[in-house]
């Protein structure tokens, strides 16, 4: 079989060199947990539901090209459905409030992708920002739905796992997260390495010529909306059980610019790039909302400009970069 | 029926305040390509500057309007200049950078004003109501409307009978065309962007007569204005005008009447419009 | 049965006429040049044929099943394939993969989503075979932006080989190259089997003499010469509007 590439027959050192930060990352998400304080692992375990989100988006913004501003509204949809679910209706199954929030997201973004990828553009991007603030008011107002209102829905708990006399804390929930987190990323790298993901890469960089090859554009589009709804459904169920509470700003537009402001610091098109734009973010926002924590905004736009501006491909591929020089490596990423 | 007409009063108003916002949004997307999502979050600096200089350094209501017209400009100077030039052609990368500048004028209003909203200001003589029929009409709804009917002529007179009009027109359709007329796009594009970030300003403060100022306003707003240029068609002084009225009616009645609805409406209108007329009502087709 | 029928086509710009009145047929097997000059309508010609534009009257039948108003990509899959004048290509995805996808275009089972698309081996096989006869397999790792425009020229048609199509259209594939690489495309052409058909537009009237057994010209939209080289050579009025005078 032809080699895909020239002369990486690397050698067992290359190898373990080029996994040396992923090894690194592998033992601090494994281990550090066990040496930190409740509140810190709840900190590491929002970052995770948050890379998670944002790696869903990386799939449709990083390798499709398609600029959503609403992909809250699904990771909210997620959430409420979990929120409805539990604190409304008492069912508080894993197996039952997941899969339910997961389902309901996608379907959203299966009936607004229909619409949405109609258009393109600008007015691709309004109509998602359209769609986030849809979800926002609807959440906020729509008594109906007992969804709460301003207050959104408390009395979330961690979910049952049906197996008897089992008993959550941080360090176990984290962990839960954990695994999620990785069977997310796992089938998420599957699918960008598969003929389908590069298709949509295909589509990003050149659309019509995609057609002119025999693709179905649109399909793979919508495919990929729907996939990146789901995760980000999921997202937010794992947000819902470990908050405990969703409100309707989680649907908005503040939440939308956070996802994509942590997979362009991160780097886009990369999926490990917005697992290491969450974890700054993440970091960062710990650190200010020490400090002054009405002005997280502020220092956010502030990173996100400076990143578009000087950084547009974001910091891991650099760091990525600087780490390959620094082993002595060559050959492309 | 009473409450009908009062809304649909409260309505053209509303129009007249997102035709101001809207028509400087939809030109510099025509000129320059740039959907600039932080057209809201100036229009709420409009309107805290306009509160300022009013409330607080006791200058003439009209004063403070233009005051912060300017004011504006300036920042959308320093915009344009220092942040869109960088990224000259990336249109993507520029409606991202805008995205990420409303959060941080969003918050710096925050950081200057505080969270709490100021109450709806206007010059004294403006303050009373009028009587139709057995309602106390506000004057500022007419004020604002009046204005506003005013600047539409104004700015469609400027962009169809003036030769500046005539080179921003040109512009939209071909750039290619005004090099050639020996005209410099990038100072061209400055002029436009400071006019239509002016605009927004200026707007703030009309609309604060009604409205307020508060941060709260800077994300509906934009959403608002967004979606008119999206019904009206983009770079044209008459769609924003036709779209503005629309949007406006549709979401102040939508408000009064069914509030659990409320975006609901105006987003359904959209979403049509935009499948059925991608161009918008009165869009340049290309 | 004609590889390709043109039938009264006609297309129309709010107020412009770009094509009116096209009509030709290709047999199985032939090379055909469309020749004109700018604006006559040559590319749009082809844009329609591939699909991307519809068009205004008229009908095309691609081996006797009509395809007006079939949309583009669904064309490829019944053997048409083209390349473009402007180079189209994956700029920010290396030379393999821009081949690979164009393989993958045509595959029953693109939508694949569980296996590495660089780790199937038959595709590799084919890549190879397609980028080796272009000599771009060694540069197959290299991102498109940082191949010279040459290589990409050549890539474009080696991308539009990949279907397998049974009706190539190559859009002024010689557009920017040197000489040598120009008589590598005249050499292509030439060894393309006898079941593929082509259409070739061009402004080189060499290449359009070497490669092509058949001239249509193309003037403001209309078809006004259609023969063998020589008669197109000899006919008045092609004179008169393009080739006399020394203009070619």
């Amino acid at each position: 079989m032809p080699s895909a590439h020239h002369g990486r027959e690397g050698n067992g050192r290359s190898h373990l060199l080029r996994l040396l930060p992923v090894l690194a990352g592998l033992v601090a998400g494994l281990g550090l947990p066990l040496f930190l304080p409740s509140w810190l692992q709840g900190l590491m375990t929002r970052i995770l539901v948050n890379a998670i989100f944002a790696i869903s988006l990386d799939l449709i913004f990083g390798y499709t090209g398609l600029v959503s501003l609403g992909h809250a509204g699904y990771l909210g949809i997620g959430g409420y459905t979990v929120g409805l679910l539990m604190a409304r209706y008492g069912l508080r199954s894993l197996w039952i409030t997941a899969p339910a929030g997961v389902f309901a997201a996608a379907l959203g973004a299966a009936v607004f992708g229909l619409i949405a990828l109609r258009t393109s553009g600008a007015s691709f991007m309004l109509i998602t920002f359209a769609l986030t603030q849809l979800l926002y008011s609807v959440a906020l107002k729509w008594d109906w739905l007992t969804t709460g209102g301003t207050e959104g829905i408390t009395g979330i708990a961690r979910p049952d796992l049906g197996i008897a006399g089992f008993r959550w804390n941080p360090l176990l929930f984290y962990y839960f997260v954990l695994l999620a987190f990785f069977l997310c990323y796992l089938v998420l790298r599957s699918v960008t390495r598969s003929p389908f993901g590069h298709a949509l890469q295909g589509i990003r960089e050149n659309e019509s010529r995609m057609q002119c090859l025999g693709y179905n554009t649109w399909l793979y589009k919508y495919i990929a909306f729907v996939l990146a709804g789901a995760f980000a459904g999921f997202a937010g169920v794992l947000f819902a059980y470990s908050n405990g509470i969703v409100v309707p700003a989680n649907m908005g537009i503040v939440m939308s610019g956070n996802a994509l402001f942590m997979i362009i610091l991160g780097g886009t098109g990369t999926l490990y790039g917005p697992v290491v734009g969450a974890a700054t973010i993440g970091l960062l926002q710990f650190y200010v909302s020490d400090l002054a924590p009405a002005r997280w905004p502020l220092v956010m736009g502030l990173v996100f400009v400076l990143t578009i501006l000087y950084a547009r491909s974001g910091i891991a591929p650099s760091l990525l970069k600087i780490w390959k020089k620094a082993s002595g490596q060559h050959g492309s990423p | 029926m009473n409450t009908f007409l009062l809304d649909l009063l409260n309505g053209i108003s509303f129009g007249f305040i997102l035709f101001l916002l809207a028509t400087g949004l939809s030109i510099i997307m025509g000129l320059m390509g740039i959907l600039n999502m932080a057209h809201g979050a100036l229009y709420m600096l409009g309107a805290f500057i306009g509160w300022t200089l009013v409330a607080q350094c006791g200058l003439d209501f009209w004063l403070a309007a233009l005051g912060a017209a300017l004011i504006t400009a300036v920042l959308g100077f320093g915009i344009e200049r220092g942040l869109f030039r960088r990224l000259y052609r990336q249109y993507t990368e520029q409606v991202l950078l805008a995205f990420g500048l409303s959060f941080v004028l969003v918050n710096l209003g925050e950081w200057i004003w505080g969270p709490i909203p100021r109450a709806p200001f206007t010059a004294p003589a403006f303050s009373g109501s009028v009587h139709l029929g057995s309602i106390a009409y506000p004057t500022v709804r007419f004020v604002i409307a009046l204005i506003g009917g005013f600047l539409a002529v104004g700015l469609w007179w400027l962009l169809e009978k003036t030769r500046l009009g005539a080179l921003v027109r040109a512009g939209m359709d071909d750039k290619e065309m005004l090099a050639g007329l020996g005209v410099d796009f990038d100072r061209l594009s400055t002029a436009v962007f400071m006019l239509g970030v002016g605009l927004a300003g200026f707007s703030g403060v009309i609309g604060a007569q009604a409205l307020g100022a508060s941060t709260g306003l800077a994300q509906s707003i934009q959403l608002l204005a967004m979606v008119v240029i999206v019904i009206g068609g983009v770079g044209s002084v008459q769609g924003a005008l036709v779209g503005a009225m629309l949007i406006g009616a549709i979401d102040t009645i939508g408000r009064s009447r069914f509030p659990q609805f409320a975006l609901f409406t105006t987003y359904l209108a959209m979403v049509v419009i935009l499948l059925v007329r991608p161009a918008g009502l009165l869009g340049r087709e290309k | 049965m004609e590889a390709l029928e043109v039938e009264a086509v006609s297309r129309d710009f709010g107020g412009v006429h770009a094509l009116t009145n096209v009509s030709f047929r290709v047999p199985v097997g032939q090379r055909t040049a469309v020749i004109g000059p700018n604006g006559a309508g040559k590319t749009t010609l082809v844009n329609i044929i591939s699909g991307q534009l519809s068009l205004s009257g008229g009908k095309i039948r691609l081996f006797g099943q009509e395809i007006s108003q079939l949309a583009a990509h669904r064309r490829v899959h019944l053997g048409i394939s083209r390349s473009f004048q402007i180079t189209s290509l994956f700029l920010r995805l290396t030379v393999l993969v821009n081949m690979l996808l164009a393989l993958e275009g045509v595959q029953r089972s693109q939508l694949r989503i569980f296996r590495p698309l660089l780790a199937d081996g038959d595709l590799l096989r084919r890549a190879q075979r397609l980028l080796g006869a272009w000599d771009l397999w060694e540069k197959r790792e290299q991102l498109v932006s940082e191949i010279s425009y040459g290589e990409q020229r050549k890539l474009e048609i080696a991308l539009s080989l990949a279907s397998n199509p049974r009706v190539l259209l190559l859009d002024e594939p010689n557009s920017g190259l040197t000489q040598t690489e120009n008589a590598e495309i005249v050499k292509m052409i030439a060894n393309l089997g006898g079941e593929i058909s082509v259409l070739l537009i061009a402004h080189d009237m060499d290449l359009v003499f070497h490669a092509a057994q058949r001239i249509l010209v193309l003037h403001n939209g209309e078809v006004i010469a259609d023969g063998t080289p020589a008669e197109v050579q000899a006919d008045k009025y092609v004179q008169e509007v393009y080739l006399g005078n020394g203009s070619s």
